[in-house]
């Protein structure tokens, strides 16, 4: 950084300090790492290639099920998994529909890991199935 | 609309030239996200009093056009008419716009990797902002309030709508529910954070300082990931930031206006999400403190109709909060006595400081040497903005440590999943600082005799 400019018989240097020097200097490493840290990260997402997002994967099992709910009201939850992730989603793409974390409701709402818990929770609950939609999902309402 | 309000909204009270001029892409930066926030409350207030929320905007609209167009024939732009001192050696400042372009270009395609992995966003994204977005969408006019309820305290019904009632009010203009729109959210927030820094400072302090800042925001690659897994940290990052910039240009150039928009973007911080209203808090704190009686009226008269939305909210549709409501009152008083939680989040910050951005070297160390290598030399016209930046980001900082440790949650499984999104907030404020603070970047003439 450093440019001259002839004056006649003198001859005008533009030079930068070694403070401005070194504050350019830690800014330009500040975006030398950030790049670095950007290349990890396409690598990162590169090797996660296959992996498909839960929003995405669990979106289609649901649609059955939200086109026979009432347009709102409460439902209950009944799950084999102690997974918080699989309620938050259900909620997701039932709303406006409420999805309570109990089986408290007259309709509830199972969405399960083994096929056969479904019959399982259900009896243990006082549930009768009413649509079981052969993917982890069924609607089960109150005896 | 929401591009348009904002915009006229800045040219009526940050005047600019009659034509456009260059600074008008600070006012399109900020117009578009104060213009975000008002069309966000006006469909609230539509949902809420049962009229339509477009209605409202257009009223709205109306009245910043009529204001812009009685501004526009006595106008000028106070920024052209006062620039900073001019930067006669122009080759730095091409190497740093380069630089800036080509890291945002980078930023940009890391944006796109991260929304095609997510395209409905990360864990909160979908649980709460999206969540409340399809709720309001969904719902009949009458029901709306029904995802509002605490049986889904998880989803954290008393959080805010900005992003919310945004998403949902865009969605039934377009006519369906598309990932397109959190998602363009998302990339205006975290893009529009560096193109505000670089636009204020280069008005502030000169270009060279102003792409200096652009970049070290742009090298923080944490703050476009955040972005684009739309979560709320950073439209809330950049509301921090737009409060800062505005009141900066307010005493910089003695424009009132721009006390009305801080006051605007402050409290606009509080209607993206409940740490705003510490925001907005420790700010006016820290105005009173350092300067009480410069600008206070209009800081106060920018902020009162988005409070006047955030408290009808919150009176009328939000239950009790995590911290506040009954659940969180109960052993208090054992939290904040207990000495073992005040080590482990003091550890948990340090850490995360450490580990922020994520680069190898703390950006906070670098910007700590650069603010070392270029001395503190703030103008002395910008020393009551920054002393009040200064002391609010101090303020904000130690209530979000004692907010942990209050907090009724699991401090670790907390401190694990928020550090790191606190200190996003924070950072494009705490760069501006830096770089405000900073003297700039000059070379030194020499005259050598020739041989």
């Amino acid at each position: 950084m450093q440019y001259c400019i002839s004056v006649r018989s003198a001859k005008l240097t533009i030079m930068y300090s070694w403070r401005a020097k070194l504050g350019i200097a830690l800014i330009s490493l500040m975006a030398l790492l950030a790049l670095g840290t950007l290349a990890g990260y396409r690598s990162a997402v590169q090797r996660n290639g296959g992996q498909v997002d839960v929003a995405i994967l669990n979106a289609p099992r649901f649609d059955g099920l939200r086109s026979i709910l009432p347009h709102r009201g409460t439902v209950g939850y009944l799950s084999d998994a102690d997974e918080k992730a699989d309620y938050f989603l259900t909620q997701y793409f039932l709303a406006p529909v409420v999805v309570a974390h109990d089986a408290q409701q007259d309709l509830v709402v199972a969405n399960v890991r083994s096929p056969a818990a479904i019959a399982k929770l259900a009896a243990a609950h006082n549930l009768t199935v009413v649509r079981n939609f052969q993917n982890g999902i069924a609607l089960l309402r109150r005896n | 609309m929401a591009l348009l309000i904002g915009f006229l909204l800045v040219r009526a009270l940050g005047p600019g030239s009659r034509g456009l001029c260059r600074h008008d892409f600070l006012r399109l930066i900020l117009g578009t996200a104060i213009g975000v926030g008002l069309c966000s409350a006006c469909s609230f207030l539509g949902l809420l009093f049962g009229v339509s929320g477009l209605v409202l905007e257009g009223l709205l609209l109306m009245a910043c056009c009529t204001a812009a167009a009685l501004r526009w024939k006595y106008t000028k732009c106070r920024f052209c008419a006062d620039p900073p001192a001019a930067n006669r050696y122009r080759v730095l400042n091409i190497v740093l716009a380069v630089s800036l372009g080509l890291l945002l270009t980078v930023d940009a395609l890391a944006f796109r990797w991260a929304t095609r992995q997510w395209p409905q966003g990360q864990w909160d994204a979908w649980a709460i902002w999206n969540l409340h977005a399809r709720f309001l969408y969904r719902s009949d006019a009458l029901f709306w309030r029904d995802g509002f309820t605490q049986l889904l305290n998880w989803s954290h019904p008393d959080y805010p709508l900005l992003l919310p009632a945004f998403i949902a009010r865009t969605w039934k203009l377009l006519g369906r529910e598309t990932n397109s729109v959190p998602m363009a959210l998302g990339f205006f927030f975290s893009f529009g954070s560096a193109g505000l820094m670089t636009a204020c400072l280069s008005v502030l302090r000169g270009t060279r300082q102003g792409l200096l800042a652009g970049l070290a925001l742009a090298a923080t690659p944490g703050l476009y990931i955040l972005g684009a897994s739309q979560y709320a940290d950073v439209p809330f990052a950049f509301f921090v930031l737009a409060t800062l910039a505005c009141m900066t240009l307010c005493d910089h150039f003695d424009l009132a206006g721009f006390a009305v928009l801080a006051g605007a973007a402050a409290a606009l911080s509080g209607w993206t999400k409940n740490e705003g209203l510490v925001w907005f808090c420790a700010f006016l704190a820290a105005r009173v403190i350092v300067r009480p009686t410069r600008h206070f009226l209009p800081l106060l008269a920018g902020a009162a109709p988005v409070l006047a939305v955030i408290f009808l909210f919150k009176v009328i549709v939000a239950p009790p909060g995590d911290i506040f409501g009954a659940g969180g009152r109960a052993g208090m008083i054992g939290r904040f006595m207990d000495a073992g939680r005040y080590a482990l989040i003091s550890r948990s910050i340090l850490e995360q400081i450490w580990s922020f951005g994520p680069l190898l070297i703390s950006p906070f160390v670098i910007l700590a040497g650069f603010l070392f290598a270029t001395g503190m030399q703030p103008e002395e016209r910008d020393q009551i903005a920054l002393r009040t930046s200064a002391l609010a980001l101090l303020f904000t900082g130690v209530a979000y440590y004692f907010v942990y440790v209050l907090h009724p949650l699991d401090l670790r499984w907390l401190l694990a999943t928020t550090v790191n999104r606190l200190i996003a907030q924070l950072w494009p404020a705490i760069v501006f600082v830096v770089f405000l603070a900073a003297g700039t970047i000059k070379p030194v003439d020499r005259l050598t005799p020739s041989p």
